[in-house]
């Protein structure tokens, strides 16, 4: 097996290495899919027109960067060994149920407890580099961050696929995803990284929330379509 | 949004090399369909390099905005908002890589036109945007890069989580150094980007082909450098 020994940065304290110590992925970039335990496309879709939500969405905030939280700093750490500005991570819009009507019924029909969403906007020549998440919500320790079980993490496709829009998760290429197209991840494990280099801006949601009994039966299935 | 989109087509982005080679008709721009076999991707070369890669010396940014296609894809790439300073950069061999130099000359490419051969170094945060070849920077005529235009990538490493490619609708990934990547040039539209945690290097040939270079291409013997 292709082991890949060499991943781990060699200076500074980085999110990367501590995060990487917990995973379970396999960091062998050899083996061709994922399994279900890991990643998940489309248990669930959703159909409907939320362009004008989309439309009157002011994307005005960054990822989280507030320097005295360790989790963040360590994260901070990851771009500034790699040599890459953090400002390359785009803007984002929290979730507002009074503007987002439709992509909120998307986000309360994953039926988490206590959800927080937010559209992620990646503009031509913005990305993220491969990372493994941590749910840093408040600030703790990394230990109570690499134990966490409690929290699930999906994205929702807020648009169709175009051209040179990437998004990996471990081995697996996303492409070609239709608006609706929904991917789980155990964000505890699973590096992922993407990537916009085409024509046009890319919106995805992103919801993180406490596991439900409700959401691990929606897990289960497949293809099931949720008009909102 | 930003991009204003009407049944596919930019209504607010002027692209001007982009909107050129579509007219050529060379590539179907369907999203659902599988590419053609002339996308040929495999192992090709054996040999180690890797201590050569440590003499690489990135040349600045050399768009010579006074040819034409060149003026017409670095407008497109602008009216875009990329930064072109997150673009690979480039270096031709030179004698302080002894065996990329012999690996530069081992494609049998069309010698009455001069092929281009570049290595190039892609770090964490680059990018090459959206685009197709016209290979404007050869000085090829550019109806004879419609007919006969080929670019060729020899991976220098191996492929790692991160390292984005798609060449039309075929996605690029789990190379080894020694893998090939040819094309006819103008007919695949694709991009790439490096959000891993390693530098890419490869070598890109560009220029015309003939019934040698097919041959060639097609032969799946392993060359050693």
């Amino acid at each position: 097996m292709a082991q890949d020994t060499k991943h781990w940065f060699n200076q500074g304290e980085t999110l990367w290495d501590y995060r990487r110590k917990a995973s379970k992925w396999h960091f062998d970039p050899d083996i061709p899919n994922e399994p279900t335990k890991m990643l998940k496309l489309n248990f669930v879709q959703f159909k409907g027109d939320w362009q004008s939500e989309l439309a009157q969405t002011k994307f005005t905030e960054r990822p989280p960067m507030d320097l005295a939280e360790p989790l963040q700093r360590l994260g901070i750490q990851e771009h500034i060994n790699l040599g890459v500005d953090t400002r390359i991570e785009g803007l984002r819009s929290t979730v507002d149920p009074t503007i987002h009507k439709k992509i909120n019924k998307i986000v309360e029909a994953f039926q988490f407890d206590d959800p927080y969403a937010q559209i992620i906007l990646q503009k031509p020549g913005e990305m993220f580099t491969l990372h493994i998440d941590v749910v840093a919500c408040d600030p703790r320790s990394m230990e109570a961050a690499n134990k966490d079980e409690t929290n699930m993490r999906v994205f929702v496709a807020l648009e169709d696929w175009c051209w040179g829009q990437y998004l990996m998760m471990g081995n697996h290429h996303w492409t070609n995803w239709k608006a609706g197209d929904a991917l789980w991840f155990r964000w505890q494990d699973m590096p992922h990284a993407s990537a916009n280099c085409g024509h046009k801006t890319r919106p995805m949601l992103k919801i993180t929330g406490k596991i439900t009994p409700q959401f691990k039966k929606l897990l289960e299935q497949d293809n099931v379509i949720i008009d909102v | 949004m930003a991009n204003n989109i009407k049944d596919g087509v930019h209504t607010d982005v002027k692209l001007p090399l982009f909107d050129f080679a579509k007219t050529q008709k060379l590539y179907h721009f369907d999203i659902d369909k599988e590419d053609d076999d002339d996308i040929i991707f495999k192992p090709k070369f054996k040999c180690n390099w890797t201590h050569e890669l440590d003499n690489f010396k990135p040349r600045p940014t050399d768009f010579n905005l006074e040819r034409e296609y060149t003026r017409m894809q670095v407008e497109e790439w602008l009216n875009l908002r990329y930064d072109v300073s997150k673009f690979l950069q480039k270096m031709s061999p030179d004698d302080t890589v002894p065996i990329l130099q012999k690996l530069g000359a081992s494609i049998p490419m069309d010698k009455n036109e001069t092929p281009q051969v570049q290595i190039t170094e892609q770090k964490p945060g680059q990018y090459v945007p959206y685009h197709m070849d016209i290979m404007a920077s050869t000085g090829i005529e550019s109806k004879k890069v419609v007919e006969r235009g080929y670019r060729v990538i020899v991976f220098l490493t191996d492929w790692l989580p991160g390292e984005f490619m798609i060449w039309g609708t075929t996605v690029i990934q789990k190379w080894k150094a020694g893998h090939i990547l040819a094309w006819p040039a103008l007919k695949y539209p694709h991009s790439t980007a490096n959000a891993s945690h390693h530098t890419g290097y490869r070598m890109r040939w560009s220029g015309l082909v003939t019934d040698d270079f097919h041959k060639w291409i097609n032969n799946d013997e392993i060359m050693e450098v």
